[in-house]
């Protein structure tokens, strides 16, 4: 940008501070690792759960594994934002923010109901798969990113199906939702971040 | 179109004297504005949204911070040092005056 300051006449400023306004609040970058931690995680959990419950078939080994498994996640999610380095944080950022931690609440209180035995598994796995459905469609609609509009419902389409299948075979539907709509897009964002942070070194 | 007229409209006519002079500089300006839509960034996010080279941007934020309308915070990522940047208290109301006052020659628009 040159100097040229006379130069601007009172529309070109305020154009220019229009433009530098929407800048900030069109910046929003998702934090791929966060998704691939979560995916490994629900899979680890996942593993465990099927194997424990093999093992010792007790019914409320699920519920543990899963409240473990959700404390060990914040934790690691707790790590990597912290050693995470933001660009710039707007509203974008703390809506998004919002989101997250509303939805990280939703699912400790749902797995409490879980393991004092006031819901089913399955229908625990359900709810979770409906609570991350809407989870994504509004971190989609604040940040106006139509594919995670679609993860949402492929979350949400999950969470049917969990409902209607026995046994730990809603494990087995969760593990394929974790994958396509947790892993691969985590992996995409890291793939795309790391694009950008290029772009900036460069 | 009135935005089209006012971006038309010849440097000139703006009567300078009315604006603060710190933010008259088109790079202080556009630095201002970028912080005044975020809680902060960092140098490089600035660098590449402003368009500025790394000395011209350091030396207006160095002006902009002795007039204490950026705030300046110095962390480390991992083991790397990274500057932030926010806009003060301060800053933010110089800013929406500024705008104000310019917004009189654009026909409140």
């Amino acid at each position: 940008m040159k100097e040229g300051d006379e130069s601007l006449g009172a529309g070109d400023r305020i154009a220019l501070i229009e433009d530098m306004l929407a800048a900030g609040r069109q910046r929003f970058v998702e934090d791929g690792k966060i998704y691939v931690l979560w995916g490994c995680v629900a899979v680890a959990g996942s593993f465990l759960h099927w194997l424990l419950a093999r093992l010792t078939g007790l019914a409320w080994i699920g519920p543990v594994v899963w409240g473990v498994g959700f404390v060990v996640g914040i934790v690691l999610a707790g790590l990597i934002s912290s050693r995470r380095q933001r660009r710039a944080r707007g509203i974008m950022d703390n809506i998004v923010l919002g989101v997250w931690i509303g939805m990280y609440i939703s699912l400790a209180l749902t797995m409490a109901l879980a393991f004092m035995g006031m819901i089913p598994f399955t229908a625990y796995i359900s709810l979770l798969c409906v609570l991350l459905g809407f989870g994504y469609w509004a971190v989609s609609q604040a940040v106006k990113f139509p594919t995670m509009r679609l993860l949402a419902v492929g979350w949400w389409a999950g969470g049917i199906a969990c409902a209607l299948v026995p046994g730990l075979w809603p494990v087995l539907v969760l593990n394929v939702l974790v994958l396509v709509c947790e892993i691969l897009p985590g992996l995409a964002m890291i793939r795309s971040a790391a694009k950008e942070a290029g772009h900036a070194a460069g | 179109m009135p935005r089209d007229d006012a971006r038309n409209e010849p440097g000139p006519s703006l009567e300078y004297s009315q604006l603060d002079e710190l933010l008259h500089s088109r790079i202080r300006l556009a630095v201002t504005a970028a912080l005044a839509g975020v809680d902060e960034a960092d140098f490089s996010w600035l660098r590449d949204v402003v368009g500025a080279s790394d000395g011209n941007l350091a030396s207006h934020l160095r002006k902009l911070e002795d007039a204490k309308y950026v705030l300046m915070r110095k962390t480390f990522v991992g083991r790397k040092p990274v500057t932030y940047y926010a806009l003060s208290a301060h800053g933010r109301q110089a800013f929406t005056a500024y705008v104000r006052a310019l917004s009189k020659f654009t026909g409140g628009r």
